[in-house]
This record gives C-alpha cells, structure tokens and sequence, in this order.
C-alpha cells in the first residue's frame, strides 16, 4: 500500500497534539474540579466556625428566612444553608447522627455537601451547599482551558502541514530533477541542501545512475562499432558491384565477380557473428552433459580443410576423455571463434592444438598456437566487442574473442590468454569448475 | 592524375582502386597511417582519399600532419565515422570534403572531380583552354564541332595538360600523371598517347616544346 509520508506525518503530528491536548484539558479539568471542591470545603468549614463564634451573623441572616429549616446564606447561587441544632428544625434530608466532618448526602433532585461541627455536647452546626456550583466552576475552569485550546487547533494544523511540506520539499525537488533528466545521459544528482538522512538515497541513486549510464554507453559503442562494421562490408559490395557494371569485357566481369562473392562472403560472416553475439547475450540456453572429446573432433574435422589449405598442422591433444555439463551449442560456440581465431592469425606452416584435459577442481579445454601471440597489455582488451590488434591486418571483425568470452560467461566458466610454455605462441584456454 | 588512396579495409582498398582505375585515375594504395604518411611527404599526388580509423596512426593524425605541412593537396576523407561531430571535425582539419561509408562510388567520384577542379581554381565542370574542352565526368573531349571519347589514359594525359594551360610538362610528369605505381610505363607510352590525342581532336590540341615538353595553350 502506498503511503504518503507528508500525509502521515501531517495526521501524526496533528493527532499527537489533538490527543496531548485532550489529555491537558482533563487533566485540568480533574484539578480544577479538586480545587474547587476543596475551596469550598474550606469555605463551608470557615462558615461553620464563624457561625459558632458570632451568633449574632446567624441571627441577622437567619431572620429572613425563618419558616425553612435554618439559615440560608448569600444569594440563590450559592445557597449556602446554616442549620444549628437541636434549635433549628431539622431537615429531611439530615438524617440521623452524623459524625463531625465533611459529608455528601442526596436530597430530593440534588447533591448537598455538608460540613457538620459539633461545639457541645448536644449542639450541632451543619452548613450545607449543593454540589452543583462546585461542578460548575470546575467545568468553568476546564473550559477555559480548553478554548484557547480548540483555537489553536486549526493554526497548528495549518502550520504542521507547512513545515512538513518544506521540510520535505528537497525530496520533491529530487523528484522533479529525476523526472527532468534525459534518460540517455543521466546526470548524478546533488546532494547539496538535502537533509542528511536523505544523502545516503541520493548516492545510491547516483551511484545506480553510473551504472545505467556505464552500461549505456557500453551499449552505446558496441551499436556505434557494429554499425561501423556493417559499413564496409556495404561499402565494398557497394562499390564493387558498380565496378562489375563498369567492367568491358566478359572475361573482366568474371574477375570481378570473385571480390564480389568474396564481400558478400564477408557481409554474411560478419551479420552471423553479430548473432551469435546477440543470442549469447539474450541468455543460457539449456544444460546437458557434453562429451567434449567427441565435440572436439567435430570441430577439427569442421576446420581441417581451413587448416590444410593454409598449410597449417591441426590436432587433438586429449589426456583423457572430457566430460562437461554445458548447453552445447554455447560451448561450441566458445571453441569454435577460438579455433578460427588461432587458424587466421598462424602464419602458413603453423601448428594449432586442442588440448583437453583436467585438473581436481575443472575441466580445461586450451587452443594452442605457435602464432605470434598477444602482448600481455593487450590480453583484456582483445576480448572487448570489435578491437583489433593494432598491427592486426587480417580482416577480421574482432568479435570471435568477444562471442567466446560472452558465452564462456554464460556457461559459467571463463576464458583466458597465455603465453605457450614451450617458446612463441599463444594458449586461449576455457576452464569450467565440475 | 594521381590519386593517394589511405584506406586499411583490403576488400574497400581494392574495390577502390578498381573504380578509380575505370574512372581513368593512377591510384596508390597505402592501409596504413605511417605508411600514408611518408607517402604523403613526396608531394607525389593530385588528390587522397583518406579512411579515419587506420591502424598505427589515425586518419584524423595524418591529415592533420598534412595541414601542418602547409599541403594544399585535396583530401576527401571516407570514413564509417558518420556523427556530426566527426564530420565537424573531419572538416575543421582540414578535409576538402567528407564521405560516410556505404557511399555511392559514383558520387565519391564526382566529389573528386570538383575539389580537383576547385582546387586548380576552376568552378566549371569542363576543363577549357579556348581551344579544346574535356569533361571529367564523361571523358569526353570536344576541339571545336569534333567530340571524341577518350580512353583513359588518353584522358589522363590531356586532363594533367588541361589543368595547367600555358605550362610545360616533362614527359617525368606526364607520366606521373597517368601510372600509378605498381603500373609499368611503357617506354613512348607519352608518345603514343599524344598521338592518340592529336589523331582525335587535331595535331595542334597539344603542343611539343623540343627538349622540354609538351603543353596546350593558355586561354586567350
């Protein structure tokens, strides 16, 4: 579930401070509530002594209302109520013998709060005041609390949702400068003005970036030199097919038709190797157990006549019969452009080797020539799509070692160059775990 | 007319050269940049076809080198390298004119025809002395109301002429003009071929300087 994190942080915040506040406003409900029942317990006790002391108070207040049950006190709001006795009547209410001290007792529709003296024996005091005035100055005060409060409410929630969208406002800038990079060339992004916990995202995605971008222009160069090597078999068709048109005579026409067939030869190699490349990079094809040794004659038996007619000596060199478990066309696919590589670069009376052998932890299979061999500067980079050798004049299109190197990989084994132990010359050697 | 030809793809080299020979062109073919280099250093050639992407030195190096030199030579560079950018900078060394590969031979052929012409300060397309005319395109060669088809070497021979009305050739430079180098000059091959010339288009086109040369006249 997708989840909005300015969202959420605008409903936490909000909620904390609605639930805090909540809690305040009861909390100062509950102490005003007990302050103000203790303020008037003090003040029905201070009652009750003045009346003792002062007869002459109770009398004057207690003439205006002489027909009810001893003295009320002050306005109706606060209907205080003096009872002496025994020589006040007594009230329904005041029933039996009560202790000295603060009661609350029910009386018809209301609660009364009394706080009852006794001064001598067989003379009593009682002050008696409903509880409700005491519940509403408690709510009064609670209230008060509240408003300033439930004011605050909507300006606080106004100001959660700003500074929360501010303080995310460097994510939607990295957003908005994401989106607005070209998807060809991506730019790192900055990190500066962005919130420490953020800057490790920014340079994972940066470093993501480089890789996309890496693996782009890699693609890129493979496009731009494929292409590059399309032309020239192109251009020499091109020209040569308007040659054969120039040509005057049959017998000069026939000439020119064997660099002709020649292109159009090379134009086929070339579009069957981009392929292969192509099919090797697009993934494994499926596993099963290959006998090498049986593969390896295949393949010279394949090349032999490429060999004899360049006078070179081709052979097998097999210690023992090989067994691997690889997807065989791939294999084959690896021996095969390392097999053609050796043949087109051994001078004329040269010896190429396959040899199959293998050691505790794999197999290995080595094509060994005595050509002029590879510098060891240029061992990596000869594996590298389209790169020739820099003194190379063959007409290869430097993709045999690149194709082989591919589908090593995707066998999951890897390929390498060595000098031949024995004197010049060079071994490409395949070698995959058991 | 000589012609450098710097490309190291054999199969494009070879095609090439065939095209140029039909086109009535002496070509020398060197595949690589050291080699076109030191080639270039004779001054032996009227216009090179130049291929970047040479082994040992780049193409770009050697025209570079060429400009340094203070060479006037016209250099068509042909090339894969088809980006903008290269063109730019094909150019801004000092390339005459720029081709990307798979091109037409024919169009490759008449952009070395006009920075031919260009460069011996001529705009229009037929070379002219007043007195004989001949298009490069066609090989044809017209000396009043005769028109007459040459053969190459025939063509070569009043063209290397016709570039320069008023000058005298040594039959050395005549004959520089007209055969490349893997090509064996036939001795009085100049002779017969001013012959050729003169049977077709009237005895006094070319003109012989006893003991120095041959040559067509200047532009009244």
């Amino acid at each position: 579930m997708k989840r909005s994190l300015q969202r959420r942080l605008s409903l936490m915040l909000g909620g904390a401070i609605l639930l805090s506040g909540l809690v305040a406003a009861a909390a100062s409900f509950i102490l005003a509530y007990g302050e103000a029942k203790e303020f008037q317990d003090d003040m029905l006790r201070q009652t009750a002594l003045l009346v003792t002391r002062n007869i002459g108070i109770s009398t004057q207040i207690g003439a205006r209302d002489k027909n009810r049950a001893g003295v009320t006190l002050g306005n109706s709001e606060s209907r205080i109520s003096v009872i002496r006795l025994p020589s006040d009547p007594r009230p329904d209410w005041l029933t039996g013998d009560l202790a000295s001290g603060f009661h609350t007792l029910a009386a018809g529709g209301e609660r009364l709060r009394l706080f009852v003296r006794k001064d001598t024996p067989g003379k009593t005091t009682v002050v008696a005041q409903p509880t409700d005035t005491r519940d509403e100055i408690a709510m009064n005060s609670a209230l008060r609390t509240l408003v300033p409060l439930l004011l605050l409410l909507p300006v606080m929630t106004w100001l959660i949702v700003r500074i929360v969208r501010s303080e995310l406002a460097p994510v939607n800038d990295l957003t908005s400068h994401l989106d607005a990079q070209p998807a060809d060339r991506p730019r790192p992004l900055s990190d500066e003005e962005v919130p420490d916990e953020i800057t490790p995202f920014v340079h994972a995605i940066n470093r993501l970036l480089k890789r996309v971008s890496d693996l782009m222009s890699q693609q890129r160069r493979f496009i731009a030199d494929a292409a590059h090597e399309l032309r020239s078999p192109l251009t020499a068709l091109s020209i040569q097919a308007q040659n054969l048109k120039q040509a005057g005579s049959l017998e000069n026409m026939r000439e020119r038709i064997l660099p002709l067939q020649a292109g159009i030869e090379r134009a086929r190699q070339l579009t069957e190797q981009l392929l292969s490349l192509a099919r090797t990079q697009a993934g494994a094809l499926e596993t099963t157990d290959v006998d090498v040794s049986t593969m390896a004659r295949e393949l010279i038996a394949e090349y032999l006549p490429m060999a004899e007619a360049k006078g070179i000596d081709l052979g097998l060199d097999e210690a023992a019969p090989l067994m691997l478990s690889a997807a065989p066309e791939t294999l084959r696919l690896v021996l095969k452009n390392a097999l053609e590589n050796g043949l087109k670069y051994v001078p004329e009376g040269g010896e190429v080797t396959l040899r199959l052998y293998s050691d505790d932890a794999s197999a290995i299979i080595e094509i060994v020539d005595n050509g002029p061999g590879i510098p060891v500067s240029e061992r990596k980079r000869v594996f590298d799509p389209f790169y020739r050798l820099p003194e190379a004049t063959s007409e290869g299109s430097g993709l045999g070692l690149a194709i082989a190197a591919e589908a090593s990989a995707s066998l999951g084994g890897c390929v390498s160059l060595l000098d031949r132990p024995e004197g010049c010359g060079l071994v490409f050697r395949y070698r995959q775990g058991r | 007319m000589r012609i450098l030809l710097i490309e190291d793809d054999r199969m494009i080299g070879e095609a090439v050269s065939v095209a140029l020979h039909d086109a009535a062109y002496a070509v020398d073919w060197v595949q690589d940049g050291v080699a076109a280099g030191s080639t270039l250093e004779h001054g032996e050639h009227q216009a090179v076809l130049l291929d970047l992407g040479l082994p040992k030195r780049d193409g770009l190096e050697v025209l570079r080198k060429l400009r340094a030199s203070g060479s006037r030579l016209p250099v068509i560079v042909i090339t894969a390298r088809d980006a903008v950018e290269d063109r730019i900078k094909g150019l801004d060394f000092g390339a005459d004119d720029y081709l990307a590969k798979p091109f037409d031979v024919n169009e490759l052929l008449a952009r070395l025809r006009a920075i031919i012409r260009r460069r011996s300060g001529q705009a229009a397309p037929l070379l002219a002395n007043g007195q004989v005319s001949l298009d490069p395109a066609t090989r044809e060669a017209r000396c009043g109301d005769v028109v007459e088809f040459l053969s190459a070497r025939e063509f070569a021979l009043l063209h290397a002429l016709l570039l320069r009305p008023g000058a005298i050739l040594t039959r050395a430079e005549l004959e520089e003009h007209i055969y490349g180098w893997n090509e064996e000059v036939e001795s009085n091959a100049v002779d017969f071929l001013i012959h050729g010339v003169r049977r077709k288009l009237g005895a006094d086109t070319i003109k012989n300087v006893r003991g120095a040369g041959w040559m067509v006249e200047k532009p009244q």
